[in-house]
């Protein structure tokens, strides 16, 4: 990152950080909240589709499988919250190995169709392994996070915690893709046979990317897991892989910033659209097909494009 | 010919088919260190899959790939690039949508140690290592002219241009040992002796080259050795004089039947 | 073994719907290489228009099937014009980006579908008026619903009209040779945009058709295109994606498959069957039974 990039980072974090010292109300907070944990998601997936391009309509379940890990151990088996969050990141990453791998030959369609069917896989698992799972009522009253006996529970002190989680992520998210070993994602996704003529390992880098994805997913469960404090099978169904996917197209995929800007609009049209009542998915619908349409490279990557046709007519 | 004696690379009795279809049959040949060696033939004549089989692209039905020492057949095509064996493709295979800069920097970590943790956290040794590479960069982009293209997406450059790159990332992986595949298609003859000059001096910077190419006047001028091939055979391994005064050749090349 | 032959039963009828489905995917992949994912709200829009047109106007029933066709097929075709040309033009030249987007545009067109039939017909299951005798057919013991019959019956009739369509009309032969190289096609005088609204339009109407027959068999949801469309591809990759032969001869196994596990097991795994299935299929055998793998080109 150049010194400029660096700039911009601690403006927006310190900007947002303020926003609870404003009188925000907490259902905005919490609604921020959640834009934060998406951004965590949709930036690995970001890695693994816009950039590796690799499709996944099956991320709901690592997001799934780092919310019930983290859920279940700290509310079970009384775990703090940094156990549950380790415990929720490995356990996303050894599934996403478990599903990577084999998916290695798929492309296109075909990924897209079988990353489904493992996410409805698990989603059947949440369902029916009952004693474990509670079934399709979930589980309820997960605690609050804690770390070093300091306990996050209020909306402010949530808000907090998951800037700081996001912040992190974005910091070694960005480092990745600004780096020359960055470069590779995107070779593997324009040529995977220039790349492997070049020496790059087209199959470890797919796995990283997928990795990288899940253990992001992994972390994101969990913080969703303890902001909610409760958790259910319905809320990780396909609609919820396919959000995330969406996010990332509406963002930019393959852009730097796709992921923040998708999770701020998507969350934010789907909270505005409310006021539309039986309307407001009809009219998701219509401005998803029309966004693809007039704005095929998302926002960020649209806006790139003006700001370059811009430069280059004054240059 | 001679013997394994000083051969970078020799390449005996492949053979490949498809669906029938003899694509390559029994080729031997053998390319010392330093020389710029020349695959000639008709369309269809079975030198791009000699590319894809040395590259590891495709697996050969039968024969054997020696290349400094290493059996390169059954190795996966990036293994036997990060042996030092490097190539352009026919059909381009730029990255398109990543900067000439990008490109190049994809090809710089064919030897690169660092690690995706060291990449996140952005150590020392990342620093440094780019740093490096960017001064690679800079030399190969001179090299074949590109400087000012450096920030411009791939897609967006002129033919030669794209090839050129081709050539130059190729390059940049450190190869000792480099494929080109028709480098000098769909260019204007300005282009062209830019790609000899290029070709020399690669070969005296000490990387040996083998190289498809139908352009006559080219291969002759800058050919240390010839191969021709047709309907997948070998037809002639030799000298440009020599070549060039070869029956079964000129039989091949104005294709008079029988 | 009564059970079995009664599921088997049960197996077939299924399996024609499937086979319907996987048809409908089939018949964009093999022209334009793309998946429709609204393929699952085009069959749920069949089921819906079936009710209506047999309850609410009083259709008979084959009526109804051909009605609904021919309206779905519309509704596809004008699918087609709005969602799916512009980003086709807009991305020829990457093809890539274009497979994605048009993932993401079927899918807006999904969630916009289903939210439409669920503002018309309600949130609730509607259920299939009663149309056939309520007097099952009954041979040694083994008791099947007269539906069934007409299910099997109405999809074997309609994968023959499409056999007969591509083979026979100059408008199919059309569709096949653009299928085969779109370049000679267009050489040879076909509309490429002409084949694509076509290929939507017949995707459509067979998919719908699939929808109705379910709908004849149980009931009508919104969402019930999201539980068929999974399954009809798996049914389309057992047999060979892009195969019109390997669409039918795969949905008949797949329903087949379930019948006999639930069967010989539980009717808990029957949803279970069709993921297993299409994860492995996937794994080891992609191109599905009836066609052979490929070497790329490099
Ligand atoms: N993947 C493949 N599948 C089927 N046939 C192939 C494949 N690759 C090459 N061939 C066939 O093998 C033969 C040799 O092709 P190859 O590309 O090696 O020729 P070439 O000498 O490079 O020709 P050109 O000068 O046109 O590039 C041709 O008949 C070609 O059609
Ligand atoms: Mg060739």
């Amino acid at each position: 990152m150049t010194a400029r990039h660096k700039g911009w980072f601690i403006f927006v974090v310190l900007a947002l950080a303020v926003v609870p010292k404003l009188g925000t109300n907490p259902y905005a907070l919490h609604v921020l909240s959640l834009v934060g944990i998406y951004a965590i998601v949709t930036m690995g997936l970001n890695l693994v589709f816009g950039y590796t391009g690799q499709i996944s309509l099956g991320h709901a379940a690592y997001f799934a499988v780092g919310a019930y890990t983290s859920g279940i151990l700290t509310l079970q088996l009384g775990a703090p919250f940094a156990v549950g969050m380790i415990a929720a990141v490995a356990l996303a990453v050894v599934l996403g190995l478990l599903v990577g791998i084999p998916s290695l030959k798929l492309e296109g369609s075909y990924l897209a169709m079988a990353t489904i069917g493992f996410g409805e896989i698990v989603k059947m698992l949440l369902v029916n392994w009952e004693h474990v799972t509670g079934g399709p009522a979930g589980i309820s009253r997960i605690p609050h996070p804690g770390i070093l006996g300091f306990t996050f529970n209020t909306a402010d002190a949530k808000f907090y915690l998951i800037l700081t989680f996001s912040a992190v992520a974005w910091l070694l998210y960005a480092n990745l893709l600004m780096s020359h070993y960055g470069t590779r994602f995107i070779a593997v996704r324009d040529s995977a046979k220039a790349a492997a003529g070049m020496g790059i390992d087209v199959r470890r880098t797919k796995i990283q990317a997928f990795v990288f994805s899940t253990a992001y997913a992994g972390m994101a469960g969990a913080l969703y897991a303890h902001l909610n404090r409760y958790i259910a099978p319905d809320a990780f169904h396909l609609g919820e892989s396919i959000n995330f996917l969406l996010i990332v197209v509406v963002g930019g995929m393959g852009t730097l910033l796709g992921p923040l800007m998708g999770s701020a609009i998507i969350v934010y049209l789907r909270e505005s659209l409310l006021v539309l009542k039986d309307y407001n998915m009809l009219i998701f619908g219509l401005i998803l097909m029309v966004l693809m349409v007039f704005m095929p490279r998302g926002l960020v990557g649209s806006a790139q494009l003006l700001v370059s046709k811009w430069r280059r007519r004054r240059a | 010919m001679a013997t394994a004696q000083g051969m970078m690379l020799e390449v005996s009795a492949l053979a490949k088919n498809f669906a029938g279809v003899a694509a390559v049959s029994d080729v031997s040949f053998g390319v010392s260190e330093g020389e710029i060696v020349s695959l000639i033939g008709p369309n269809g004549a079975g030198k791009t899959s000699v590319f894809n089989m040395i590259t590891g692209f495709y697996s050969p039905d039968t024969g054997s790939i020696q290349y400094a020492g290493c059996e390169l057949r059954g190795l996966e095509p990036f293994r036997i690039a990060r042996l030092g064996v490097a190539r352009t493709f026919q059909n381009l295979e730029l990255f398109r949508d990543m900067t000439v800069e990008g490109n190049m920097q994809v090809a710089c970590q064919c030897h690169s140690p660092i690690s995706l943790g060291a990449a996140m956290f952005r150590s020392a040794a990342v620093r440094r290592r780019e740093t490096e590479d960017a001064e690679r960069i800079a030399r190969l982009v001179d090299a074949v002219g590109l400087r000012q293209q450096l920030g411009s997406m791939a897609s967006q450059l002129s033919y030669g241009a794209q090839r050129r790159l081709e050539i130059a990332r190729a390059m940049a992986t450190g190869a000792r040992l480099l494929l080109l595949d028709e480098p000098t298609a769909g260019m204007s003859p300005a282009e062209v002796d830019e790609i000899l000059d290029l070709a020399k001096k690669v070969r005296d910077s000490g990387v040996t080259i083998l190289l498809i190419e139908h352009n006559m006047n080219l291969v002759m001028r800058v050919s240390d050795r010839i191969i021709v091939m047709d309907h997948g055979m070998k037809i002639a391994d030799g000298e440009p004089a020599q070549i060039r005064r070869d029956a079964r050749v000129r039989q091949a090349y104005l294709g008079t039947a029988g | 073994m009564l059970e079995a032959i009664q599921q088997a039963a049960t197996g077939l009828a299924i399996g024609s719907v499937y086979a319907l489905v996987a048809l409908a995917f089939s018949v964009t992949v093999r022209a334009l290489n793309q998946i429709n994912f609204a393929t699952g709200e085009l069959f749920m829009l069949g089921a819906y228009l079936g009710i209506t047109l047999t309850a609410t106007i009083g259709f008979p029933f084959w009526v109804a099937v051909i009605a609904t066709a021919i309206a779905v097929s519309v509704i596809g075709v004008l699918f087609e014009k709005i969602a799916y040309r512009p980003l086709f033009r807009a991305n020829a030249g990457h093809p890539g980006r274009l497979h994605i987007l048009i993932i993401c545009s079927t899918i807006g067109t999904s969630i916009f579908l289903q939210n439409a039939a669920m503002l018309i017909w309600g949130a609730q299951a509607l259920p299939f008026p009663k149309v056939f005798d309520p007097e099952p057919f009954r041979f040694q013991g083994i008791v099947i619903p007269v539906e069934y019959f007409w299910v099997t019956g109405v999809a074997m009739v309609l994968m023959g009209a499409l056999n007969v369509f591509l083979q026979g009309t100059w408008i199919g032969k059309g569709l096949r040779a653009a299928a085969q190289d779109r370049e000679t096609a267009a050489l040879m005088g076909v509309s490429l945009p002409a084949a694509d609204s076509w290929t939507f339009g017949v995707s459509a109407g067979i998919g719908a058709v699939g929808g109705l027959l379910i709908g004849a068999m149980s009931f009508a949801y919104p969402t019930m295109g999201a539980a068929f469309v999974l399954k009809g591809f798996t049914a389309a990759i057992m047999g060979g994606l892009g195969s019109i032969r390997g669409a039918i001869v795969g949905g008949f196994l797949l329903g087949l498959a379930e019948s006999l596990v639930i069967a010989f097991i539980s009717s808990v795994y029957k949803d279970v069957v069709a993921f297993a299935l299409l994860l492995v299929f996937l794994q080891f055998r992609p191109t599905g039974l009836l066609l052979k793998p490929v070497q790329t080109r490099v």
